[in-house]
């Protein structure tokens, strides 16, 4: 499919050269495929980066891809409206690209209103906005997860004021109105997985309007045979986490279990952590994980960051993934990540990560934030090795970037 | 807050120019021990690159970090984003002696604690006053951490403010009475009252110069003109216009917002354009530099009404679905001799906040006929009334009546001071008059009152105020209100 000469903008709320978050990569991903096919698109991601002095927008790479240097003013209400960014320089621009489909990646950072603005300035253009987590329905960064740790189940003007006492649960009510007020500019949602469209339908969006897309993987199937061969080589199996290291992604989960594993499955047991920004986080956080780490001793290798592009070569070198978050997710990355290398993963039962992954098919599940239950799955896995080649058999090719690009296209023209 | 980092830049900051046009700047705004423990509450400022969670680093004790936003910075900084500044708590074991010998470092920038000029705080709840954003967060750490919090004091983020000088005086003078005596009514029938409304009309004497701000076209004939006076929460403007603009009825409205606290007319300013340009909505701002109070507020908003009738709306009101302005208007117009007509006002879980009020005697305030408001917390499917129904006196939060009708009877008695009884005051001159008061039931607008801790106790000069103000109301009204309370 293409888009018969119309004109396409996609924003983001980061650039993946500066923010490697999922929705950032999926936005930039879909773009550049866009490009390759020769269509006429343009990305718009916002920056924090510093402009010439007072400029709104500068360029990167080519004069398809602009910074847009905003921030919001108003963090609960993801509100920017005292700037003059939205209504005045961003209102400019899109009149000079004046684009048939809009095709929004989030509105965080660049403020809610940009989708009222993008409906008044341009009436006939085509909005679409991906659904990444679940920032609209919950302040607690949109985990849906309470502040006392566990999971939430469904956003109620009194249920978050007792997750954040010092806001009213007035405040909460006008939050959810004035979202859902700016929501009503989009024509069509797109969410990666099927249990975040739902989250959002029982809020209260229509569900004829929200259609599910997983993010597209840039090289499709990538599993190769040395990934197999080394298996068997080894004596030990290899189990690995990537992502950020926050304390929502549920390492001090898997530390635990790792430490818990009697010592002679930790013996044959070898656990990578791929993951950045552990220096970033609260004091006491770093601690709890350093301390873990410490525990658990050689079976646990801190590798720290990593590039995208390097994960195929990473997975290639493991045997499982593991994705042991306590909060819902939505459809991470290195699900897809994995499955294109034909790695098996080891998933919590919750969300997003036992959507993507089927306990007993191409993954197995484990009661989340339960490092008890994590350590029996390892164990089954060390004694049972034949588990792993059974799931990797039934591991179907994930969907590709073309498809996903069609797939939207589908979408920007109906 | 914003003037408050600005005196603190000034008084603690010697040669502000010079310590300002360094590129990074870290100031200690206040130090408070506890137990043993200390915490030290300040900001860090990079005026050319954005900061990341790993810029400061604490030495010469074992500490404890948390880091949030500080927007007050940020504005009175003129920084362009939040990304180049953050409000930090540190915290450790020891005393404030040891503070000489800690040294805060940025990047290749060393900040000797010794160096910083700061307020002592007199507890860990005062400190919290300056996190403005993620207070949860910081009261979390604080706990983990072993100190003693107060949530309940930081509860409600308090600007603190002095209060006003004839506020000041008419507290002085409730200072000295005791309701508890015997001749409570008539001391306060002959003295008090005479002596405080000498004080309020004095200041209503001053009550002259308004600014207005129109945003958008002037509407030319206006049938219904809103009047909205805000109080702090100016953000309720944007969630007003939000639902406003998307309501097709609403193009022949006048929406004026009354702001009479000069301390937020410029952030209304800018906001007010913002919400403009970005809802496409017109409105107008009235601004007065003097504190009117509810009465006050809303008469000047009526001066500068156009529209033949009125909607005396408060901010914290939003509508329930479209279409219902109309409605009632219309139901205005065919009521049998309707003076006011006032709305179902529901909490955001669709429980009555108001279906008409009634006056009742109430042990709390003895003497006085109190505002009651039957069905307060009802799940409002509960109610099964008439579309519209007769009521004896209905909310000041939302009326709807002829602007002629406001305008005979001399609109608000400003002489309630600060609040209480204005609107059964409107309803008394009304009914007065021979004229009804009903409300509808078919109109359903959310009013998003704030959780209260306790219904009565709200400190005792503003008990002691709401009484006399109850004893101005039975003055004035003594007869009629035997006749119909």
């Amino acid at each position: 499919m293409s888009m018969s000469g119309k004109r396409t903008l996609i924003i983001s709320h980061g650039h993946p050269d500066f923010n490697k978050g999922g929705a950032e990569v999926a936005a930039y991903n879909l773009y550049n495929a866009m490009k390759k096919q020769g269509e006429d698109v343009f990305f718009l991601a916002r920056t924090a980066q510093t402009p010439h002095g007072g400029a709104a927008f500068s360029s990167r790479k080519d004069e398809r891809e602009i910074l847009f240097h905003t921030t919001m003013d108003d963090s609960f209400l993801f509100s920017n409206l005292k700037t003059r960014h939205l209504w005045q320089e961003f209102r400019d621009l899109l009149l000079l690209i004046k684009p048939d489909v809009v095709h929004l990646h989030h509105y965080f950072l660049l403020g809610i209103e940009i989708l009222t603005e993008i409906r008044n300035t341009l009436p006939d253009a085509r909005v679409i906005l991906t659904l990444h987590e679940y920032l609209a329905i919950c302040h607690n960064k949109g985990l849906m997860l309470k502040t006392n740790g566990k999971l939430c189940y469904g956003a109620s003007a009194r249920d978050c004021h007792n997750c954040f006492s010092s806001l009213q649960p007035g405040d909460f009510f006008l939050r959810e109105k004035y979202i859902k007020t700016h929501f009503a500019a989009v024509d069509h949602f797109i969410s990666p997985s099927h249990f975040l469209k739902q989250r959002y339908a029982d809020w209260g969006l229509d569900e004829n309007k929200i259609s599910v897309i997983e993010n597209g993987h840039p090289q499709g199937h990538t599993a190769s045979s040395q990934n197999v061969q080394k298996l068997h080589d080894s004596v030990k199996h290899t189990f690995a986490f990537f992502g950020q290291v926050n304390p929502y992604k549920g390492i001090d989960i898997l530390l635990k279990a790792v430490a818990l594993l009697p010592k002679p499955i930790r013996k044959k047991v070898r656990v990578e952590i791929h993951g950045a920004n552990l220096d970033q986080q609260e004091g006491s956080y770093q601690q709890t994980v350093k301390a873990l780490l410490e525990k658990v001793g050689k079976a646990v290798v801190f590798q720290g960051a990593y590039e995208q592009h390097e994960m195929p070569e990473l997975l290639n070198a493991v045997d499982w993934a593991i994705v042991p978050s306590v909060w819902w997710e939505n459809s991470p990355m290195v699900i897809q990540e994995a499955l294109a290398c034909k790695v098996p993963l080891i998933v919590s039962n919750i969300g997003g990560m036992s959507e993507k992954v089927q306990d007993g098919v191409d993954g197995i599940h484990f009661r989340h934030g339960n490092p008890a239950d994590l350590a029996n799955v390892i164990e089954r896995c060390v004694l049972s090795p034949e588990i792993r080649d059974e799931l990797q058999q039934n591991i179907k090719p994930v969907l590709s970037l073309n498809e996903c690009v069609t797939a939207h296209q589908k979408i920007y023209l109906s | 807050m914003k003037s408050t980092v600005k005196k603190i830049i000034k008084a603690r900051l010697p040669g502000v120019a010079k310590r300002l046009s360094k590129q990074r700047v870290l100031n200690i705004d206040w130090v408070c021990s506890q137990d043993d423990k200390v915490i030290v509450c300040g900001w860090l400022v990079d005026r050319l690159s954005p900061l990341s969670n790993s810029s400061l680093i604490v030495e010469g004790v074992e500490s404890e970090l948390l880091i949030f936003e500080r927007q007050d910075v940020v504005n009175s900084m003129g920084l362009s984003s939040s990304q180049y500044c953050f409000g930090f708590l540190l915290t450790f074991d020891g005393t404030i002696a040891e503070l000489n010998d800690t040294k805060l470092v940025s990047d290749n920038h060393h900040f000797p604690i010794s160096e910083q000029r700061y307020g002592i705080a007199g507890s860990p709840s005062e400190i919290l006053a300056h996190v403005a954003t993620d207070r949860d967060k910081a009261i979390n750490f604080l706990l983990r951490m072993g100190f003693d919090v107060d949530e309940k004091a930081i509860a409600a983020p308090k600007i603190s403010r002095s209060l006003d000088k004839d506020v000041q005086k008419i507290k002085r003078i409730l200072d000295g009475i005791n309701v508890h005596d015997e001749d409570f009514f008539s001391v306060t029938q002959n003295h008090v009252l005479p002596e405080i409304q000498k004080i309020w009309k004095a200041r209503i004497a001053k009550f002259t110069s308004s600014e207005v701000q129109v945003l958008g076209d002037e509407l030319e004939n206006p049938k219904i003109s809103i009047v909205i006076p805000i109080y702090g929460r100016f953000d309720f403007i944007q969630h007003q216009i939000a639902q406003f603009s998307s309501d097709n009825e609403f193009r022949n409205v006048e929406v004026i917002f009354v702001v009479d606290d000069p301390e937020i007319s410029r952030m209304v300013n800018i906001t007010a354009f913002g919400v403009y340009q970005i809802f496409k909505f017109p409105f107008k701002v009235v601004y007065s530099d003097f504190n009117r109070g509810f009465s006050g507020a809303n008469n000047l908003g009526v001066s500068h009404a156009r529209g033949e009738k009125l909607l005396l709306l408060n901010s914290d009101i939003l509508p329930s679905r479209t279409g219902w302005l109309s409605e009632l208007n219309t139901q205005h117009s065919a009521a049998a001799d309707c003076g006011i007509l006032g709305a179902t006002l529901i909490y955001e879980d669709d429980t009555v906040q108001h279906a008409g009020m009634e006056f009742r005697h109430d042990s709390h305030y003895p003497g006085i006929l109190m505002n009651h408001h039957p069905y307060k917390g009802v799940p409002v499917s509960l109610l099964h009334k008439e579309p519209v129904f007769e009521v004896p006196i209905t909310t000041g939060a939302c009326m709807f009546m002829d602007k002629s009708l406001y305008q005979e009877i001399g609109g608000f008695d400003p002489l309630y001071v600060l609040g209480d009884f204005e609107d059964s005051d409107l309803c008394l001159k009304v009914i007065d008059k021979g004229l009804k008061i009903y409300c509808s039931s078919s109109v359903r607008l959310y009013h998003l009152e704030r959780l209260s801790q306790n219904l009565v106790d709200q400190g005792d000069w503003k008990f002691k105020l709401t009484l006399v103000n109850g004893v101005h109301q039975m003055n004035k009204w003594s007869s009629l209100l035997e006749e119909i309370a």
